[in-house]
């Protein structure tokens, strides 16, 4: 993580340690990205809703189900 | 998902499209951290011949559902549409056909996956990038600079397919 003029040692460590999750997220099993993002979707959803935009957060049966194999390489 | 793979396997044993691969944000969140879509991006080669109906394989613009893929969702009970997509199994689908030789590259050299028990293809991340750079939009760019943080990119292999497709100017105009 870079330094950042101006900003306080404690706000460099907060933004490397989003940084840090965001690398975490990227290395879940593809089945737990898509659970993510339907999470996303149900979040931007509302928000989507307010402004007048209508969308449809994904319904897929057995979403909680066991987590599967697949992986980013 | 898993569901909506089944469905796409079989749409191309049977012969509706004959291959099949994830672009597209669903493409690129499985080399990067979750990215916000409320579709699923399918990149198909087209058949030559289907349901008795004969059309070009290729160089058609993107972003329609073809008739053929409309009949064959229906007749296995899938005909809710919403804007360009077909909901199987709660995903809305975009079937995207193969629209330039880029795309066409990216799909015949996409990677196998399992998603649980299911196979599936995705588009190499390579691939993912080209096309962004290529279509452009201020999410493209976005999305190119998340795959280049969080990707394990093959940088001999990308700069193969940026030459080919004489995408390396936009790569440096992003990049450097």
């Amino acid at each position: 993580m870079e330094a950042i003029d101006g900003v306080s040692a404690e706000v460099t460590r907060i933004f490397a340690a989003k940084e840090q999750r965001r690398q975490d997220l990227a290395r879940l099993p593809f089945r737990e990205k898509v659970r993510a993002v339907m999470q996303l979707q149900e979040m931007a959803a509302t928000i989507l809703r307010a402004r007048g935009k209508a969308v449809q957060p994904w319904r897929i049966a057995g979403h909680d189900e066991k987590v599967g194999a697949a992986s980013p390489p | 998902m898993k569901r909506t793979l089944q469905v796409l396997n079989e749409l191309e044993r049977d012969g509706v499209f004959t291959r099949y691969a994830i672009g597209g944000a669903m493409g690129a969140t499985f080399y990067t951290e979750p990215l916000l879509t409320f579709d699923l991006d399918v990149f198909v080669v087209r058949s030559i011949v289907c349901s008795g109906a004969v059309s070009a394989p290729t160089s058609n613009p993107p972003a329609v559902i073809d008739r053929r893929y409309s009949e064959a969702l229906r007749a296995r009970g899938y005909s809710e549409q919403e804007n360009e997509c077909i909901r199987i199994e709660g995903v809305p689908v975009q079937f995207l056909p193969a629209y330039n030789p880029l795309v066409e590259e990216a799909l015949k050299e996409a990677q196998e996956i399992m998603y649980e028990d299911v196979p599936a293809r995705v588009l190499r991340s390579e691939h993912l990038v080209a096309i962004c750079l290529q279509t452009g939009r201020n999410k493209d760019r976005e999305r190119v600079r998340i795959l280049r943080e969080q990707a394990k990119l093959d940088q001999n292999f990308l700069a193969n397919v940026l030459r080919r497709h004489q995408l390396e100017d936009k790569w440096k105009l992003l990049t450097e």
